[in-house]
């Protein structure tokens, strides 16, 4: 099925659309990757929150309830993406909303793939090679 | 969950469901509005209090940052603020981009703060409900200060300023020509204006702009009889006249509650709600009409093509609306 397709019965089923938020929890700026991937959602039919610079896990849960979002996508820039996703999935579920997907996004090595799985993780994605396919597949997570 | 949970919830102040009860109102299912309904009729009784201000701003005004650095400062004095954000921009495809806690990134954090950003994308009038059923949720949940932002372009600040206690509008200092570009509407609804970024070399231009700005609103008929709006100047990062606004808002409120004129303006936005209910109602009935929803595609094609004026189109779309119009209509 096309992403589209997917998408409209998303909205028909829920009432909005699958609302994602991009956060790098990390102490850089935001880097290309980011709004590359803010807009790429964007255009796909996503609505997009942008976490603010210097996030922390725990303000980013914060975030994602307040904003209600279904899927939480985690940019890592650095390499401490192990402990940022343990603490991420902690704070999630100190709050009752283990039910918001993550997904985590960059050059994390084959290697480390089962160990961010097992902390919640529902998908990784190869940032650099994010594009509508990948996306499509990432609609299937809501069924 | 049921509508008794998320009512007692909310009045329990449990963030994940006063944000899973916004999504509620926002959703576009008849079977949410239902419950929608159901739970802001029974908060109801519990709001009326809150100060509730509308701040708006032409794009790059700086209104993030303002209200950062206000929503900060109430916090510090033990308010509980909630942020709403009326009509973020949004994309072609429908999908949208909401970016206004990256620059609300302390506020963000503070435990007495709540902010909600909702996307105006693909609704059909929409906002307005749905933003005055949010604050309705916010009070009933312990806010006791209600920021609603929205850009000012379009008729999202006529709106706004149709359901706040106090209408805020954030201006820049320009090079001596500040009231060109400037709706003549949008001073009208003010009942203050704050010129932001005064600070470092831009604090002279925003003295001059805050004269020409206060000769305006001398020609204009004040809409209260008791309140003339201030033209005041303000910086988001010195922080300078932050609290000048804080203090105006409430010697505003003072006196509408004293005159009366507080109930009256509650009493006439009430009667606002309900028409703009009716219009936007109005308006999802003639999509939902299945006469209308079987000829639009082909109407629209029509006129795309040149082939039926957009007079005779509109005129044979509301006559099919009229036509499939049915008693079934009334029930529910």
């Amino acid at each position: 099925m096309l992403i589209d397709q997917k998408i409209e019965k998303f909205v028909k089923r829920e009432g909005r659309r699958p609302r994602i938020l991009v956060s790098s929890m990390g102490k850089k700026r935001h880097n290309q990757d980011t709004r590359r991937l803010a807009t790429l959602f964007a255009e796909t039919g996503f609505d997009v929150d942008i976490s603010p610079l210097h996030q922390t896990p725990r303000g980013t849960a914060r975030m994602a309830i307040e904003n209600d979002v279904h899927i939480i996508c985690f940019l890592s820039t650095g390499n401490n993406y192990k402990e940022l996703v343990m603490e991420l999935a902690g704070a999630l579920k100190a709050e009752q909303a283990e039910n918001i997907r993550i997904l985590v996004g960059g050059a994390i090595p084959r290697s480390d793939y089962d160990f961010i799985h097992s902390a919640g993780v529902d998908q990784i994605l190869d940032s650099v090679r994010i594009d509508k396919e990948a996306l499509n597949r990432l609609i299937d997570l809501f069924g | 969950m049921q509508t008794q949970d998320y009512i007692d919830g909310v009045l329990a102040k449990n963030r994940r469901i006063v944000a899973k009860t916004i999504t509620l109102i926002e959703s576009s299912l008849p079977s949410h509005q239902e419950m929608a309904k159901a739970i802001v009729d029974a908060l109801l009784p519990h709001t009326g209090k809150a100060v509730r201000i509308g701040i708006t701003g032409v794009p790059g005004v700086g209104k993030s940052t303002y209200i950062e650095s206000f929503g900060l400062q109430l916090v510090k004095q033990r308010h509980r603020v909630a942020v709403l954000a009326v009509d973020p921009s949004s994309s072609k495809s429908g999908g949208s981009i909401m970016g206004d806690k990256t620059r609300m990134e302390r506020l963000s954090l503070e435990q007495q703060a709540f902010i909600r950003p909702s996307p105006s994308g693909g609704t059909l009038g929409g906002v307005t409900r749905r933003t005055r059923e949010t604050m309705i949720v916010c009070e009933a949940a312990g806010f006791d200060i209600i920021i609603v932002e929205t850009v000012g372009v379009g008729q999202s600040e006529t709106t706004v300023a149709s359901m706040v206690d106090f209408f805020l509008v954030l201006m820049l200092a320009g090079a001596g020509d500040e009231l060109q570009g400037i709706k003549k509407g949008v001073l009208e609804l003010a009942d203050a204006i704050a010129i932001n970024k005064a600070d470092g070399n831009n604090i002279e231009h925003a003295r001059k702009a805050k004269i020409e700005y206060e000769k305006a609103l001398n020609l204009l008929t004040p809409s209260s009889k008791i309140w003339s709006p201030p033209v005041l100047t303000c910086s988001a990062v010195t922080l300078d006249g932050i609290d000048e606004i804080w203090q105006t808002i409430l010697e505003h409120r003072k006196k509408l509650e004293s005159s009366g004129e507080l109930a009256e303006k509650r009493r006439k936005q009430a009667l606002d709600w309900m028409w703009a209910l009716v219009e936007e109602g109005l308006i999802d009935r003639f999509y939902k009409n299945p006469g209308v929803e079987k000829s639009l595609p082909n109407i629209v094609k029509s006129v795309e093509k040149g082939i039926t004026g957009p007079t005779v189109a509109a005129h044979k779309l509301l006559y099919l609306h009229d036509l499939c119009f049915s008693e079934s209509d009334y029930e529910g």
